[in-house]
Order: C-alpha cells, then sequence, then structure tokens
C-alpha cells in the first residue's frame, strides 16, 4: 500500500480525534472582545493551506455573517492587505495557514497584516518555527511525522481549525446557542463516519478507473462553493502525486475556458458536486462536456441522479455530508484516484527522483521576505 | 430515577434567560416519596443556572427579576473565560450569586411555602436540558 493510501486510510481516525483536541485550542485563541470586534476575515497561504481557506470561507459568511476572502500568499501580503487597512481596529482577522511553519510568503502576509493593524493568527503544525515567531499567536496542529507523501492529513486539519473557529465565532456572537454550536461541533465531528463510508464506496473504484485513465495526461477538476476548493485541492495532488497535468475550475468558469480547448477532447473532468446551489449549473453543463467529448467522472452522492445517470464514471460521496463542511468529504474522491495514478503510473511523489528537483536550495523553497516598505518601492 | 427517595427533575430552558416554574413537579414528587414530615433538598448541578424562591404571582417579577440581575451581572466581552460566550461567562458568576440548592420543609405530606411563593429553576445560559436533583428525607 503507497504511503498516500495509508494516509488517506487514517483520515476518519485524525478527524475523530483531532476534533475536541483542536475544539479546546481554538476557544481559547481569542478573547470574547476580539471575536467580537472582527468585521472581516482573511484566510491565507499557499497550496493547501490557501486551498484549506477557500473551503472554510463560506462557512464564516453563511453562518458567522462576517465577509471572508481567501486569499493565495502573495496576493494577500503584496496587495490586497497592503493596499487596504480597515478603518476599524484589529482588522481585518488575517488567518494564516502554514503546516511546516517555514512559509516565507504567508509570514510576509503576517508581517504586511500587523503593520496594517489586522489582527493575526496562525495555524501550523511547527509551533516553534519561524512563521509561529512571526505570528505571535497560533493554534497548534503539530502532528507526529510521517513519510513525505502529497499532503491530506494536514488540509483536513486546517480545514478543522478553521470551522471550529467559525462555531466558535458564531455562538460568541450569539448567532447560534451554545447548544447549537455543540450539535454543530458533533456534526463535523461526524465528517470522520462520512469521510471512512466515503473511502468505503470510493477505494475499489477510484483504484480501477486510475487503471483505466493511466495513459491520460491531462485532467480537469470543476467544483463550486465550498467544493471549488475541492477541485483545487484535487488537481494539486494528482500533480504532486504523479506529475501529470490536473488543471481545477470553477463551475461556471469552465463553460468560459476549458469548454474551447479541444486538445485532448476526451479529457477526464472531474465534476464535484453536492445537490446545493452550484447543481442545476453542473447539470446544463453536462450535455456540452458529452457533446464535445469528455469523459465526465462524477465525484458527488448517490442522491445526485442526474449527475450519476449522466456521468461516464462514478466516484461515490456519503449522502448525509452537510455542504457547509463538504471540503472534508469530498476530497476523498480525487486523492484516492490521486494515489492510484501515481501508483498505475509508477511516479515518485513530487518528483524527488529527478536529479532537477532534488536541489532546495532554489528559489521555490528559499525567498525573499519583502518589508512593506521595499514591496511599496515597486509602485 | 427514584432510589431512597433520590429523584431527578428534567427541566427543559427555551431561552437564553428565563425562569422556570417547578413547584409543581417537586410537590408531586414529595408526594411520591410518602414521607409526611421531613426536609426537601433541591439541588441544581448546573453552573449557569440556579435555584431560587419567589412570587409566581405575576409574571411581571420575573421579568424583574431577570432585568435585575443583568443590570447587577451584565453580559461583559472581557470576562476571562472565553471557552464558552459570553453569556456563558455572566452566567456562571449569576449562577454562584443566586446558589445552586434550596433546603425545604416537608409538613403534613406538602411542601412548607408561602401563599405567592414559587420554586423557580433559573437558567442564565440556554437552551439546554437541566436537570435538578431532589432529595426527601423523613425526620
Amino acid at each position: 500500500m503507497s504511503e498516500m493510501l495509508k494516509q488517506i486510510l487514517s483520515l476518519p481516525d485524525l478527524i475523530s480525534e483531532q476534533v475536541p483536541v483542536l475544539d479546546r485550542r481554538v476557544r481559547v485563541a481569542f478573547t470574547h472582545k476580539e471575536l467580537l470586534s472582527i468585521k472581516e476575515i482573511v484566510f491565507t497561504g499557499c497550496g493547501d493551506s490557501y486551498f484549506a481557506g477557500l473551503g472554510a470561507r463560506h462557512f464564516f459568511q453563511r453562518v458567522c455573517n462576517v465577509p471572508t476572502r481567501a486569499l493565495p500568499a502573495l496576493e494577500a501580503s503584496r496587495y490586497d492587505l497592503l493596499d487596504y487597512k480597515s478603518q476599524f481596529p484589529n482588522n481585518p482577522l488575517v488567518m494564516a495557514t502554514s503546516v511546516t511553519g517555514k512559509v516565507v510568503r504567508t509570514i510576509e502576509a503576517i508581517n504586511i497584516a500587523k503593520e496594517q493593524n489586522g489582527l493575526v493568527i496562525g495555524i501550523t503544525g511547527n509551533p516553534e518555527g519561524p512563521f509561529a515567531k512571526a505570528c505571535g499567536r497560533i493554534i497548534d496542529c503539530y502532528l507526529p511525522p510521517l513519510p513525505h507523501c502529497p499532503g491530506v492529513r494536514s488540509y483536513r486539519m486546517s480545514l478543522l481549525v478553521m470551522y471550529l473557529l467559525g462555531i466558535h465565532l458564531a455562538e460568541v456572537k450569539a448567532i447560534i446557542s451554545q447548544r447549537e454550536a455543540g450539535v454543530m461541533r458533533e456534526r463535523l465531528k461526524e465528517t470522520a463516519t462520512q469521510l471512512a463510508d466515503t473511502i468505503k464506496l470510493s477505494q475499489k473504484k477510484a483504484e480501477s478507473l486510475a487503471s483505466i485513465l493511466k495513459e491520460v495526461k491531462y485532467f480537469v477538476f470543476i467544483g463550486d462553493g465550498p467544493n471549488y476548493a475541492t477541485a483545487m485541492f484535487s488537481a494539486a495532488k494528482i500533480a504532486e502525486a504523479s506529475g501529470l497535468i490536473a488543471v481545477p475550475q470553477n463551475t461556471e468558469e469552465w463553460a468560459h475556458y476549458q469548454y474551447f480547448e479541444s486538445a485532448f477532447p476526451d479529457a477526464p473532468t472531474f465534476v464535484i458536486s453536492n445537490e446545493h446551489r452550484g447543481y442545476p449549473r453542473v447539470l446544463e453543463l453536462l450535455e456540452p462536456m458529452r457533446r464535445i467529448g469528455r469523459r465526465i467522472i462524477a465525484i458527488t452522492s448517490p442522491e445526485c441522479k442526474e449527475l450519476t445517470s449522466f456521468a461516464d464514471y462514478v466516484l461515490p460521496v456519503n449522502k448525509e455530508v452537510d455542504d457547509l463542511f463538504s471540503p472534508i468529504v469530498y476530497a476523498a474522491g480525487g486523492e484516492l484516484f490521486a494515489a492510484y495514478l501515481a501508483e498505475a503510473v509508477n511516479a515518485n511523489y513530487f518528483r524527488e527522483n529527478l536529479e532537477n528537483y532534488k536541489n532546495f536550495n532554489n528559489t521555490i523553497y528559499t525567498c525573499e521576505l519583502m518589508p512593506k516598505a521595499e514591496i511599496k518601492k515597486r509602485d | 430515577m427514584e432510589k431512597s427517595n433520590l429523584f431527578t427533575l428534567n427541566v427543559e430552558s427555551k431561552q437564553g434567560q428565563e425562569l422556570i416554574l417547578i413547584t409543581d413537579e417537586v410537590k408531586e414528587l414529595v408526594k411520591q416519596s410518602k414521607i409526611k414530615n421531613g426536609m426537601c433538598f433541591l439541588f441544581n448541578p448546573h453552573s449557569t443556572a440556579s435555584l431560587t424562591i419567589n412570587s409566581y404571582l405575576d409574571r411581571n417579577t420575573q421579568v424583574d427579576l431577570d432585568s435585575e440581575i443583568d443590570r447587577i451581572i451584565p453580559t461583559r466581552v472581557n470576562f476571562y473565560h472565553i471557552v464558552d460566550t459570553p453569556t456563558d461567562a455572566s452566567g456562571h458568576i449569576k449562577a454562584s450569586v443566586i446558589g445552586s440548592d434550596l433546603l425545604l420543609i416537608v409538613e403534613d405530606g406538602d411542601l412548607l411555602l408561602g401563599k405567592s411563593q414559587g420554586i423557580f429553576f433559573w437558567e442564565f445560559d440556554g437552551p439546554r436540558d437541566r436537570n435538578v436533583i431532589v432529595k426527601i428525607v423523613d425526620c
């Protein structure tokens, strides 16, 4: 069994164990005064850390009534946070994620946020690292290290922290009662069971799909709302695990972009959708997808019968999944497929076998941290 | 649950803060205990709720009690207890000020209460499912 697959199979236990642990940390991260003064939230990070914010931000808007953006760290540090200073003290809340605790661009975003009088907190698995030091205040997500492979556990840890903070913020703002918050925390914990069921339903199918598609070099993942993050995350897992081309796209944007691509007419197109807001648009796009030759793989609940009956292949998802928490569970199909595809094409994760990827003393990992004044000089 | 005249009374609060009259339920337990003369001890095992005795005749007395406890112990944003909510934090203070138990006299198989007095469960951090433990002893 591959390392990536092992770690995917460990996810349900990880979630049930970590929800109460992280909940205790999240609840003491901010004073009530701080929470009640939040008028805007910015999630930032790179890669999976950015995707997690994209997935969780809808919860904060829908449940907490707080405008919430997710920005890649470069956009946050050198554009959005730099160009806009909130008129309110301690705003926006900038929640930055760096699992390794070393990502320079995210540290830069934190530094800029502080200079702009934002309230900052870091989510990190490295409480002693430079990112934690820059943040000053963190939520510790340390997990004992496992062999290096495309990250699936850290993504769930980041999502859990974000959702738990959202639930706590909603109860402190008295939008929901403590009882309702308790129910919501239980629902979050139930994603462990839903994920276990989803893995059970889709593991064999993902394995056989990887075998069918092992000659393919180009994949597309589409999603919207919370599952736009799932599309981003799933595509990243293909690239990280096997080095093949995987493009994430917003459901609507597919019709304005990938629809015109004819280089790979039968490109496998993973449609990630539940029965919620984006579903009617998904259904409208199925016919054009089929007409131009795409192979449609649905990552969806069996309840979405129009989608499952139209798709060429289905990676089923447990039908009980709450839309707001769906990124935790809906990521299973794509990551399982990515793990099996890497096996099928005999790929080394992260191209670690290739000479030109071995030099870690390069600008991918070491880069310049620019202070505000230096960034401004470039205007 | 009954074990040597030990009872648990279920109280379901429906609002964040409210006074819930439980006199009839406690009287029923006294009747069930078959104790004619003794003591009835009520214990509230929650830290954001209390027990109190006050007039049940005019609903506005309860409104006054609610508004006055809020005036004395307002919900603030700078409590040190931040694990839960600001109302929960103030609820802890209110619970300690009002108290968590009552000791009542049982006489001729009934509670010895004043004409206008009722027993109230005072919720400070609802809605929740609560309990009151009732012990009735012969003496």
